[in-house]
């Protein structure tokens, strides 16, 4: 599939979303509105709770009690598919499984003959640099190894679009370097359409070609913030801080400036 | 191979060449690093009842070569083993029908909560009662027959099977049965692939307790109600006021549990979670 055609679109249009509270339904989603074109990197930034989980679960299929419309590609959401790839920010790897077996069961569904399997884990793995972990468990690897596997995995199922829940935020800070620029790379190959959630303002503006600023109570769209950047992008040059400063600004914090810029805007929280 | 490697490599091949013959020193010293707590353990326990018979000079507290004459005479007639046989033999029947009733009420009782409720009472009741009541009532119902044993093990075992099987699958996390979804895994995929590995890994554990459980509802019927076993010939012992005779069937038992308990099911189990990484290894 060459790399035009290999992205799927998102529309999302007039999203509401309710979780059961103890006091009847509580809005979680209200008028979501967006139009992702084939083979773009957006990403979702906004506090804790405000919903991008959410939107990604509902993209991915796993939930379907929502009202309003997703569509990606041509057909309406009907349940999970690997065409539509999911990250998350830990691993969730099968424990007693090797990265290869890992791998191959993200390939399951394709129909593939066993030969074909072995073949593509093995280049997969190579890509993302573990050909000699192979044969290694889960709990053998360290974060960063356990979060490429993770990426393998997704990758064997030759998804179109790939949704990303913060999926390096629980990484050492090199490690995090490391794999934004795996990512990026990965996307300029293939064209796949991303869907990043994070709550890293250097990473957003780093990775993506539009930034969608949510709030909370209930979860709305803000503002969209253009990145027009060429890559490969300079992290220290002053446009690419004039991009930063529009997101401290959009998600009003205040950075303090000019003296200095905080490089943590929002705590995580512990919300499941 | 980066060059660190190599060099490390070839420094390994030196050593080989230069020093073959004391090779196997490591290995011996590693073999005998394991084997002395053991021997240790041995030692301070026969020579503590040596010391307690020479004290005490009493028929009631037989010295170590009384003991052992007697065990060279179960032992050689061959009836220890025999005897032991037949006491195994029953024990896994009975052990047997517990892991087979315990998978369905154990994986019932993570996943519903009624079912939870619904057995629990059954669960507690099953601690409680002392494995003697079991066996009386089995030989009570079912006389000198097979049956009386197997029933009698496998109540004695089910509760704690049950509560097995019951923490390893609620040790599956959401996240992971989410991710079969994510991957569209087939049933049967994720039988093979999540249920299987998981409750093998955990079960695994729970059945060393559960066998040693066996063991102790076993004498008891064989005592009660049977006319061979282990039991019964400690019971005749006993009959016989022969304390040695206690001692020495006590002490084949024991060495045919730590065969089967190295053996059968450290092995099993290393096989069965070798994917988890332990502090102490
Ligand atoms: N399964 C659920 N049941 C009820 N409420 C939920 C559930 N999942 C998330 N929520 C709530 O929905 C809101 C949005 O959650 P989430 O999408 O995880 O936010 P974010 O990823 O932006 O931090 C939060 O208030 C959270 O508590
Ligand atoms: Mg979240």
């Amino acid at each position: 599939m060459d790399r035009a055609s290999r992205g799927l679109p998102l529309l999302i249009s007039r999203l509401d979303k309710d979780y059961a509270g103890k006091a009847g339904p509580r809005p979680v989603l209200r008028g979501i509105d967006l139009e992702v074109e084939a083979g773009a990197f957006i990403t979702l930034i906004g506090p804790s709770g405000c919903g991008k989980s959410t939107i990604l679960r509902l993209v991915a299929g796993l939930d379907r009690d929502y009202s309003g419309s997703i569509r990606v590609g041509e057909a309406p959401i009907r349940g999970p598919d690997l065409s539509r790839g999911m990250l998350f920010q830990e691993h969730r790897l099968f424990p007693w499984l090797t990265v290869r077996q890992n791998v191959a069961l993200g390939a399951f569904h394709c129909g593939l003959a066993p030969a074909a399997v072995d073949a593509l884990v093995r280049e997969l793995l190579e890509r993302v640099g573990l050909a000699h972990a192979a044969d290694l468990f889960p709990s053998q690897l360290s974060g960063g190894m356990a979060q490429r596997a993770s990426i393998a995995r997704t990758l064997a199922g030759q998804p179109r679009l790939l949704l990303l829940d913060e999926p390096f935020s629980a990484l050492d800070a090199f490690n995090r370097l490391a794999l934004q620029l795996e990512l990026e790379r990965l996307w300029q190959r293939t064209g796949i359409t991303m869907i990043l959630v994070s709550h890293d303002i250097e990473e957003a503006a780093y990775l993506s070609d539009r930034i969608v600023v949510l709030e909370a109570d209930p979860g709305r769209i803000r503002t969209v913030v253009e990145n027009p950047l060429p890559r490969p992008r300079d992290r220290v040059s002053p446009a690419f801080n004039a991009i930063k400063a529009r997101l401290f600004e959009a998600l009003h914090v205040d950075t303090g400036a000019p003296f200095a810029v905080p490089t943590d805007p929002a705590p995580e929280e512990a919300i499941p | 191979m980066s060059v660190v490697d190599k060099a490390d490599a070839a420094a390994r091949a030196r050593v080989r060449v230069e020093r073959p013959a004391t090779r196997w020193v490591p290995a011996v010293r590693s073999a005998a690093g394991e084997a002395l707590p053991f021997i240790a353990s041995f030692v301070l326990l026969a020579a503590s009842w040596e010391a307690m018979a020479l004290w005490l000079h009493s028929p009631l507290v037989p010295d170590l070569s009384a003991i052992l004459r007697e065990f060279l005479v179960i032992g050689e007639s061959g009836k220890a083993f025999r005897e032991i046989w037949v006491t195994f033999y029953r024990m896994g029947l009975g052990f047997l029908l517990a892991v087979v009733l315990a998978f369905p009420i154990g994986i019932a009782s993570a996943v519903s909560r009624k079912a939870e409720r619904f057995f629990e009472p059954g669960v507690i009741l099953g601690l409680t009662v002392p494995g003697l009541v079991w066996a009386l009532l089995c030989v009570i119902w079912f006389g000198v027959s097979i049956v009386s044993p197997v029933i009698a093990v496998a109540l004695g075992v089910l509760p704690s099977m049950v509560i097995t099987v019951q923490q390893g699958v609620r040790s599956l996390s959401a996240d992971i049965v989410e991710m079969t979804r994510v991957f569209r895994l087939k049933r049967t995929t994720v039988l093979r692939r999540i249920w299987i590995p998981l409750l093998y890994a955990s079960t695994i554990s729970g059945a060393r307790v559960g066998f040693s459980i066996a063991w102790k509802v076993i004498v008891l019927v064989e005592i009660f109600g049977m006319s061979n076993g282990v039991g019964y010939q400690l019971n005749s012992q006993f009959s016989l006021q022969s304390v040695e005779g206690v001692i020495a069937w006590t002490l084949a038992f024991w060495l045919a549990m730590m065969a089967v308990e190295y053996l059968v099911f450290r092995p099993i189990e290393k096989n069965a979670s070798h994917w988890k990484k332990s502090a102490y290894e």
